[in-house]
């Protein structure tokens, strides 16, 4: 089962966009393209997304990557890549979006949480705005382990997809939630 | 300006077939006008048809050409005359390098019938660093004037052809020959249906020497009363002879009817602004859906100019990779299937609203009964948001004030009951703060964030239960913040929140700060993090304005909350129940 795994959960994250994406103060007109990695991740473990050909600054790539987040993992590292016309890749822009934004418990696990962040290129320089969609994976079991000094908060008739509990069988009807003391995070 | 080949991008870009509220992206368009709380709560108060939603189409000719190497870049403005002052109801994209420009924005408008409505139209050559900003961020001071035009609304509306051709001003009486603008008005039709595709061709024509053209699609719709009016065009796609576009969204408002016959030409980009034809055909829905099944294309044809209106057929061909029909569902199709709107309120006890007991204050006590600024604004306000909230039970807070335990408090209950935030009705409300006024003494500093963080707490923690329901956070204020980033950061987290917060700002104050909060310049909020706001969340209103009858109460509170609440439905794909 899933669950004997408990070093790392599944996120699902839907690069969305970019907005304003620049090369030397130019809009940067083509063939760019999203890394996200795990800030406890090699550049070689990154999930990517094709490449928007036509993006004139503002590319859409609307593409669901898969990520696999390490439970003591802080940051995901969101790199906006260029192919350049050597096939070098240059890396454009960064984000590092707190896992702490998604994960806290403050919202359901499994809610779809839409979240946008400010690009900054080496220098720390704003250069754009990517729009993500990210997605926490319930992994049964998983939470019981970690979560177990939290409170517990109202059992929630939230329909989740069947297959996702593995060996599950349909046991899990209400599946409990918890809420990691949200109020303090406010 | 256009010129150097890198500013033209701008013009290369998709107008009129954009996803509504897809994923967190600033919408530009005009989309949202249309607003259905609005004429529900009038109906329902017995006022019904006292108004008609229309929309203005807009092109102009033989404008004036303001740059040097090139042609102008013309965008148009709309305003309405009130009380002698002008306020912009809307504008069109920036069209490149062109003098003849059919825009594809449409502005709307409600036409009521029983009032002069005076339209003044302002057409400006946008400079070139301008390109792929939102328009409603550009300011048009810094823009060149082309000239404008003035009519009433009604005389468009009376013209059997529903338009009207106006000849261009320079406002200072001047008598140069600026062109003219044609404003054609068609009423809205309210549509839930909108149709996704996707388009292809194949074989087009190459129109450039040293590569390949560069095509892009505009697509119009035949008017009865004669010629046709644009409706989108896709973005450009380089180099390419056999071009797929990204996926168009059009909603029945734009297209007329699935048997509308509809115009799709096919176009070499040119980036001095004289787009060659490559091909032309006309199709309505109903034959581009057929297109699809059938897996089959259409020839485009071309004018031919040596045979006196004979068509050439071409051998380029349009395909329809993707065709489906789906239901957008309307702000009333949510609450009357069971959504519910869930109002909290939070009045600003800061001592900026001037002393209790002096007359001047903004909470003053009248013994007499006569209300403050803070209990108008209750009771006034309330009566709306009444209508629209499911249980009239509102958690009622303030801020800013030292209460009992001698503490200054940032969001305490106005009620007397310490664990009991909710109260009933305007009335509840009313009693309630004027309750705390005797309780607690004015104090400050100004801060929303505990009251909006409080506001998220509750709307976050709603979703463990259902996802039908949706907050908004009414904050009474005098509008004087002192921490705006931290009301900023708490904003940026609710952004993703089933929340709305309505800023009300009581007094004579500078309401800057507002604005600025209230993202309606296209500046999306950003927290010290470098998160930044999902969406819009935040609408101001200012009584002042309201009482000067410069807006209208229930107009101004509910102008932006249809559309922020269908944001938030419609990126999760929420629908609303079905009734049994």
């Amino acid at each position: 089962m899933a669950s004997a795994n408990i070093s790392s959960r599944t996120i699902e994250i839907t690069v969305i966009s970019g907005e304003n994406l620049q090369v030397r103060g130019k809009l940067i007109k083509s063939d760019v393209f999203v890394t996200v990695r795990s800030d406890l991740h090699n550049k070689n473990d990154s999930v990517s997304t094709k490449i928007d050909r036509d993006a004139a600054g503002f590319p859409r790539w609307n593409e669901k990557l898969v990520v696999d987040l390490p439970m003591h993992s802080r940051f995901l590292v969101v790199e906006v890549c260029r192919r350049s016309s050597g096939r070098k890749i240059n890396i454009v822009a960064t984000a590092r979006v707190p896992v702490a934004d998604f994960i806290a418990g403050y919202l359901p696990e499994n809610h779809l949480q839409f979240l946008s962040y400010r690009l900054r290129d080496e220098r720390g320089e704003r250069n754009g705005i990517v729009n993500l969609s990210v997605r926490v994976k319930m992994a049964a079991g998983i939470e019981h382990s970690l979560l177990q000094k939290q409170r517990i908060g109202a059992p929630v008739p939230l329909p989740m997809p069947q297959g996702k509990f593995h060996g599950g069988g349909g046991v899990v009807t209400g599946v409990p939630i918890w809420s990691v003391g949200y109020r303090g995070r406010l | 300006m256009g010129g150097c080949h890198s500013d033209v991008r701008g013009g290369q870009q998709a107008v009129g077939g954009g996803q509504r509220s897809s994923g967190n992206a600033v919408t530009n368009s005009n989309d949202a006008a249309h607003n259905d709380a609005v004429d529900f709560f009038f109906r329902s108060h017995g006022l019904q048809g006292l108004f008609t939603q229309v929309e203005l189409s807009l092109s102009a000719s033989k404008l004036l050409d303001r740059d040097i190497t090139s042609k102008s870049d013309p965008m148009v403005v709309v305003f309405i005359k009130k009380n002698g002052a002008l306020q912009e109801i809307g504008r069109t994209e920036v069209i490149l390098n062109n003098l003849n420009p059919q825009w594809i924005e449409k502005v709307p408008v409600a036409f009521h019938f029983e009032t002069v409505q005076t339209l003044v139209f302002r057409v400006y050559d946008i400079d070139t660093k301008y390109y792929n900003v939102p328009v409603k961020t550009i300011r048009l001071s810094d823009q060149d004037f082309l000239g404008e035009a003035s009519c009433v609304l009604s005389e468009i509306l009376t013209k059997q052809s529903r338009s009207l051709t106006l000849y261009l001003k320079d406002g200072h009486g001047g008598s140069t020959n600026l062109g003219s603008l044609t404003v054609r008005a068609e009423e809205t039709v309210a549509s839930r249906s909108v149709i996704e595709l996707v388009l292809r061709c194949s074989h087009l024509d190459n129109k450039d020497v040293f590569s390949k053209s560069d095509p892009f699609l505009r697509m119009s719709r035949v008017v009865e009363t004669g010629g046709s009016i644009p409706i989108c065009k896709t973005e450009v796609v380089k180099d390419n002879l056999n071009p797929v576009w990204r996926p168009l969204h059009l909603s029945m408002q734009k297209f007329g009817n699935k048997d509308n016959p509809l115009v799709i030409e096919c176009f070499d980009f040119n980036s001095n602004g004289s787009h060659e034809l490559i091909g032309k055909l006309q199709k309505s829905m109903a034959d581009l859906e057929k297109l699809y099944s059938e897996k089959s294309g259409a020839n485009f044809v071309i004018p031919s100019s040596s045979r006196g209106g004979y068509e050439k057929a071409l051998k380029g061909q349009l395909f329809v990779d993707h065709f489906v029909q789906k239901t957008q569902f309307s702000f009333l199709d949510y609450i009357s299937s069971g959504f519910q709107l869930n109002f909290m309120v939070a009045v600003d006890f800061t001592a900026s609203n001037g002393n209790p007991y002096n007359p001047d204050s903004l909470h003053y006590i009248d013994h007499t009964g006569r209300l403050n600024s803070y209990q108008q604004a209750i009771i006034e306000v309330g009566e709306v948001i009444q209508f629209y909230d499911a249980d009239r039970r509102f958690p009622a807070w303030g801020f800013g004030a030292r209460t009992l335990d001698g503490n200054v408090s940032h969001c305490f209950n106005l009620s007397e009951i310490p664990t009991q935030p909710e109260v009933e009705g305007v009335e509840g409300i009313m009693g309630a703060y004027a309750n705390a006024l005797h309780n607690v003494r004015l104090a400050g500093p100004t801060l929303f964030g505990q009251v909006i963080n409080k506001a998220a707490d509750i709307a976050a923690h709603s979703l463990f239960a259902s996802t039908n329901k949706y907050f908004v956070l009414l904050i009474i204020t005098d509008g004087v913040l002192t921490d705006l980033q931290e009301t900023t950061e708490a904003l940026v987290r609710a952004s993703d929140l089933p929340l709305s917060i309505l800023i009300v700002g009581v007094g004579g104050a500078d309401f800057k700060q507002m604005e600025v909060l209230d993202a309606d310049n296209g500046q999306r909020l950003e927290s010290s993090t470098g998160r930044i706001a999902t969406r819009d969340i935040v609408q101001f209103v200012s009584m002042r304005e309201i009482h000067s009858g410069e807006t209208c109460l229930v107009e101004a509170l509910l102008e932006e909350l249809p559309e922020q609440f269908l944001s938030y439905m419609r990126n999760r794909d929420i629908k609303p129940i079905p009734l049994h």
